[in-house]
């Protein structure tokens, strides 16, 4: 899960060197924490969050054929 | 673009063998034709097109980078198609009712003759074409 919102969030944002992953994980549920450059920030949630909100769609695919909860959170 | 939606697709699907993408770039559009295993076709989509609607939303941000638009197409991989009936391919190229040659028996045919062969006017086009090509 978390390979594959670090994979996504260096192929959009412009410095892929700021991007950073932290993966939360518990027993049912697991929250990954998603860091990038200020200058990024605007384009990795987008209008309306519209890119944050792809990004859950595509996370939650991932967790759910490991039977788990995910939580993505956009941190400045 | 095309290297993203294949690390997404072969992430998602149970098959990643059978995920492939290929990118058919104009100058100012790019079209992504996103190839999956039958059984992974659902997941894929996702209800609604949830997931195909994410990834298009990812392309889009991408393509706006490259000042491209993406066209995201899902086509069920070639491969496998006859495994799962589940979505019948339609087979474009398959002839209609009316673009059937008629047959004649055989034992009814009889060689023309000379005269007959020689005055008989030129056809362009014996067979009517369909005008579309198989897949």
């Amino acid at each position: 899960m978390k390979e594959l919102i670090e994979y996504i969030a260096k192929s959009l944002v412009d410095d892929p060197s700021q991007v950073r992953v932290d993966e939360i994980e518990g027993t049912t549920s697991v929250v990954l924490e998603l860091r990038v450059a200020p200058e990024d920030m605007g384009r990795i949630i987008g209008k309306k969050g519209r890119v944050a909100d792809a990004m859950r769609t595509l996370v939650r695919v991932v967790a759910a054929k490991q039977g788990k909860r995910v939580t993505l959170e956009i941190v400045e | 673009m095309k290297e993203l939606i294949e690390y997404i697709a072969k992430t998602l699907a149970d098959d990643p063998s059978q995920v492939r993408v290929d990118e058919i770039e104009g100058s100012s559009s790019v079209v992504l034709e996103l190839r999956v295993a039958p059984e992974d076709m659902g997941r894929i989509i996702g209800s609604k097109g949830r997931v195909a609607n994410a990834m298009r939303t990812l392309l889009r941000v991408l393509g706006g980078k490259e000042g491209k638009r993406v066209t995201l197409e899902i086509v069920e991989s070639p491969t496998a198609e006859a495994a799962d009936g589940e979505v019948a391919p339609v087979d474009e190229a398959a002839p209609t009712e009316a673009e059937v040659v008629e047959e004649v028996p055989i034992a009814d045919w009889e060689m023309p003759s000379d005269e007959e062969l020689l005055a008989a006017p030129l056809e362009e086009e014996i067979y009517e074409t369909t005008g579309e090509q198989a897949d």
